[in-house]
């Protein structure tokens, strides 16, 4: 009885299945089915970011003493030297002056905002050069700033090479320039500094 | 008696005097009041002094000219004698790099003004530490302020630029701090100090129960130094790590244990951002991003199961995330947050993911399922590991609903013939995963027709 009935589920499933199976197929409701896959972004993409690398290239920044009196619409020079470990051409160097800015909240969304004016400005000097390297040989230039307005403002210096259209070298230096009424603090990226 | 006294002359100006000190800006009554009012313990000491509170916010370099906030940085305050300096104590900084300390006596030995103070800012915390190769925690000191006045001293203290990398290490913003601020916040958790020592060995890595190590060019990479923490935390959770092969890749199989671990680890950034890539760094200025939403059954160059860490990953990530899976298949369409993740984690010590799985189906469902509620809960999760090639199901159970009864059949029946790559492909139905829905799915479902699951 018991083998009967086995074998009896078996027919019936045996059946449904074959029906399923001509229901599938001749019946087919494709336009609920259709699927395709959706694009995987599975290959690893390599990417760059702009993160210094001082071993291959490396900028340095030095001021020269400001003139007296200090305080506004003192000047001094500003030296930036670079030097390449290997061959390079097409080296953008850049001086920035810049205001600092402080951030709040999380990241991602962290928003900026400037501690007050920059308190400097270029008289004179370019900002900008492109320039070819050879290794070892070092490249200088110089600028003339002068304090404008109490402020805090840093000096970046940048060196980037493109090795290729995704790897590249890059360095910085920078330094910081407190101008008070009547006096001027100078810091470089050694140092810890404080402002009220 | 007492009329009398008054009336003598020397006893009026007496009294006179005490009033004057009393209630006049004569310096060491005044002080005096203070101290006793805003902090009774300064008041046992002499009256000449006045008193300080130190205030202000600690910076650290994002880059040369922007600034964040160091947060949950222990900030020690010194008075520099000619002798050395006097540790004064220290306080924390708070979200927003604020701290204060004080009111303190600013009383600097007779015949001087008042404190020299300096403030040091230390990448230290009962959260993380960020030592140097040598094993100092990485500090920053400013100047000495000398002869401060009475009353707040406030300053803002920006760390060195050169040191920017230990910092973003401890930061909330990229670093140990976030990690250990998210279990804070989301379960609760207040997870041990974890240690890191940069620039220190080529690789990232974590020795268990000891250092994460980082070298230089990983500072920069968020998800590795959180992924180094994610196994931090494993650790303090389980009290070991399981056991894990050295080298091990995102794609490829290791063994089940490495990757659970790994696969962890992996999972670990991508919830506390919250978003769906991992990003391995390579160097200082390369790194490969992976989106762990993406992967499916048979991807190419990855191979499937739960032996490959990134399967874990993006299983632990379908659980979690708010994403639904791109039409038609909608196998992920969980969307559970930390918390039951978490909850598993906290309480039961698994060393493979089918462990994790196990004692999550033990731990959220009646057994049998009781409940509509339940029953989808149990599917959606299910269905949501499945999408990442992780077939946790019972055999023939095409549907995922623990029973293999005539939908089963049906389901994969209509698909009969369906090669993979042809419109009407189904994972769910090509049952023994050989990449055409033939006899044998149909066949898997009809043998194990009446069967219940409870995974």
């Amino acid at each position: 009885m018991v083998i009967m009935t086995k074998l009896l589920i078996s027919w019936v499933i045996g059946v449904a299945v074959a029906c399923l199976i001509f229901i599938g197929v001749v019946i087919p409701p494709w336009s609920e089915l259709a699927k395709s896959f959706f694009s995987p972004r599975v290959s690893p993409d390599i990417f760059t970011v702009p993160i210094a690398d001082n071993t291959t290239l490396s900028v340095n920044l030095t001021i020269s003493n400001f003139t007296e009196p200090l305080g506004l619409d003192s000047e001094a020079d500003v030296t930036v030297e670079v030097i390449s470990r290997k061959d390079m051409s097409n080296v953008e160097i850049r001086i920035t002056l810049s205001p600092i800015y402080i951030g709040q909240g999380a990241w991602p969304n962290i928003t900026w905002t400037p501690l007050g004016p920059q308190g400097i400005d270029i008289v004179d000097g370019n900002s900008t050069w492109i320039i070819n390297l050879s290794a070892n040989v070092s490249f200088s230039t110089t600028i003339r700033i002068k304090t404008t307005e109490v402020g805090f403002g840093a000096i970046t210096a940048t060196a980037i090479w493109w090795e290729t259209s995704s790897a590249f070298y890059k360095s910085e230096d920078a330094l910081y320039i407190k101008v008070l009424e009547k006096n001027i603090e100078v810091y470089d990226t050694s140092q810890t500094f404080a402002f009220p | 008696m007492t009329v009398d006294r008054f009336r003598e002359p020397m006893t009026s100006i007496i009294l006179v005097v005490l009033f004057m000190c009393l209630f006049s800006n004569f310096p060491s009554s005044r002080y005096f009041i203070l101290s006793n009012i805003d902090n009774p313990l300064t008041a046992i000491g002499p009256a000449q002094a006045g008193t300080i509170t130190v205030t202000g916010y600690c910076w650290y370099h994002f880059n040369t000219t922007l600034l964040l906030p160091i947060t949950s940085a222990r900030v020690e305050i010194y008075d520099e004698e000619t002798t050395g300096t006097v540790f004064l104590g220290w306080n924390y900084t708070d979200y927003n790099g604020y701290f204060t300390f004080g009111p303190i006596s600013n009383n600097d030995e007779l015949g001087e003004d008042g404190l020299d103070i300096i403030v040091i800012v230390n990448a230290r915390s009962s959260a993380a530490r960020v030592i140097t190769p040598t094993g100092g925690v990485y500090s920053a000191q400013s100047q000495t302020f000398w002869n401060c006045s009475d009353g707040p001293f406030f300053r803002n203290f920006v760390t060195p630029y050169d040191q920017r990398g230990a910092w973003w290490i401890f930061s909330y913003h990229f670093g140990l701090t976030r990690g250990w601020y998210y279990l804070l916040s989301t379960v609760g958790y207040n997870a041990s100090t974890a240690t890191c020592r940069w620039p220190y060995e080529t690789g990232p890595h974590y020795h268990p129960g000891g250092e994460i190590h980082l070298p230089d060019w990983a500072c920069w990479w968020s998800d590795t130094i959180l992924h180094e923490y994610g196994h931090h935390v494993m650790y303090r959770l389980y009290g070991y790590i399981p056991p894990s092969i050295e080298e091990h890749y995102m794609e490829t199989k290791s063994n089940s244990t490495t990757a659970w671990t790994e696969g962890w680890a992996h999972f670990f950034p991508l919830a506390v951002y919250n978003k769906p890539t991992r990003i391995v760094g390579i160097n200082a200025t390369h790194g490969v991003e992976y989106n762990l939403e993406a992967p499916h059954w048979c991807s190419p160059g990855w191979d499937d199961g739960d032996e490959v860490e990134g399967r874990v990953a993006g299983a632990l990530w379908d659980i979690f995330d708010s994403q639904n899976d791109s039409a038609p298949w909608y196998y992920d369409r969980l969307s559970d947050g930390f918390q039951r993740i978490w909850n598993i984690m906290h309480t039961t010590p698994c060393n493979t993911f089918r462990a994790f799985w196990q004692a999550w189906n033990a731990t959220f469902y009646a057994h049998p399922k009781q409940n509509v509620s339940q029953l989808q809960d149990w599917n959606r999760t299910l269905t949501a590991i499945f999408q990442n090639s992780i077939d946790y199901r019972g055999p023939g159970d095409v549907n995922v609903d623990g029973i293999v009864d005539i939908e089963d059949i049906y389901y994969a029946a209509i698909r009969f013939g369906v090669e993979k790559g042809q419109p009407t492909w189904d994972y769910l139905a090509d049952l023994n995963h050989d990449d055409i829905i033939d006899i044998a799915d149909v066949y898997i479902a009809s043998l194990n027709q009446g069967k219940t699951y409870d995974c």
